[in-house]
């Protein structure tokens, strides 16, 4: 019995991808996160349609002791074996601590679909740089000494309060008297 | 008598008035589970997902939502429980 073999062109899937780096990742860092992205979708065949920065937010939880975490989420077409490539691409990036694909269409048809190309730049990461006190619960509670303002620490030194004279202090009651 | 009261004002809480699925009417309220804010609406202040006989979700919704919280919880963006 022939068995006729119709050679069809692999199910194009969307799918969405969120991943997550460390707060303190250098823009070169995800500069080459972004363009490995793009070159395995190009590689396995897929193609980019949305790429967004959600920029650093605050975890809900800790994750790889961070507290905070650059998202950056980005949507594609392509067949099954591409999720599974780049997933194992973003597990070997030290800087990426969680990812999560989730599949939004079972099928599309990519003659139907428009795709604006400044929509699927990865943007230049320019983030200000990350200060986390992790020390801000204890501070507030006062269990630790509260943090020195950096002008006036830079300012004073202990020696210069101990040899204050009265002369030094202004006369706060005349001087309101006074101005008022 | 006490009880007789109690028995009545129990009656009058019970006989609240049961509000629809808040997805089914309105078209333009969507679940996605990268709207943490609008997600926290169906979680406890512990993290845990409100059960639909409160919350008044109809069955299908309820199951769309338990999978959006649960993709949220997984990356991040919602607390898996919460002590605060």
């Amino acid at each position: 019995m022939a068995v006729f073999q119709i050679a069809l062109p692999p199910r194009q899937r969307e799918y969405e991808t969120i991943y997550l780096m460390r707060p303190d990742v250098t823009k070169e860092s995800a500069g080459k996160i972004a363009n490995r992205i793009d070159d395995v979708v190009k590689r396995e065949g897929g193609k980019l349609t949305l790429v967004e920065t959600w920029g650093r937010r605050q975890l809900s939880y800790t994750v790889r002791r961070c507290k905070r975490a650059v998202y950056v989420y980005f949507k594609y077409v392509g067949g099954s074996g591409l999720v599974a490539e780049l997933e194992r691409n973003l597990r070997m990036l030290d800087d990426i601590i969680k990812f999560q694909t989730v599949m939004i269409n079972p099928e599309i048809d990519l003659t139907e679909y428009k795709v604006d190309p400044n929509a699927v730049q990865f943007e230049e990461l320019d983030l200000p740089e990350d200060v986390e006190d992790d020390k801000a619960l204890e501070r507030a509670l006062g269990f630790i000494e509260p943090q020195k303002h950096a002008r006036n620490a830079d300012a004073y030194t202990d020696d210069d309060i101990e040899n204050i004279s009265d002369d030094d202090i202004p006369d706060l009651n005349n001087a309101k008297d006074g101005e008022s | 008598m006490d009880r007789d009261m109690d028995r009545d004002n129990a009656g009058a809480f019970r006989r609240a008035r049961r509000r629809g699925c808040p997805f089914c009417g309105d078209e333009v309220v969507t679940i996605d589970y990268k709207d943490p804010q609008a997600l926290r609406y169906f979680v406890t202040e512990r993290g845990k997902i409100v059960p639909r006989r409160i919350s008044g979700v109809c069955a299908k919704h309820q199951r769309e939502l338990t999978n959006a919280i649960k993709r949220a919880r997984n990356i991040a963006l919602m607390p898996f429980t919460s002590n605060e």
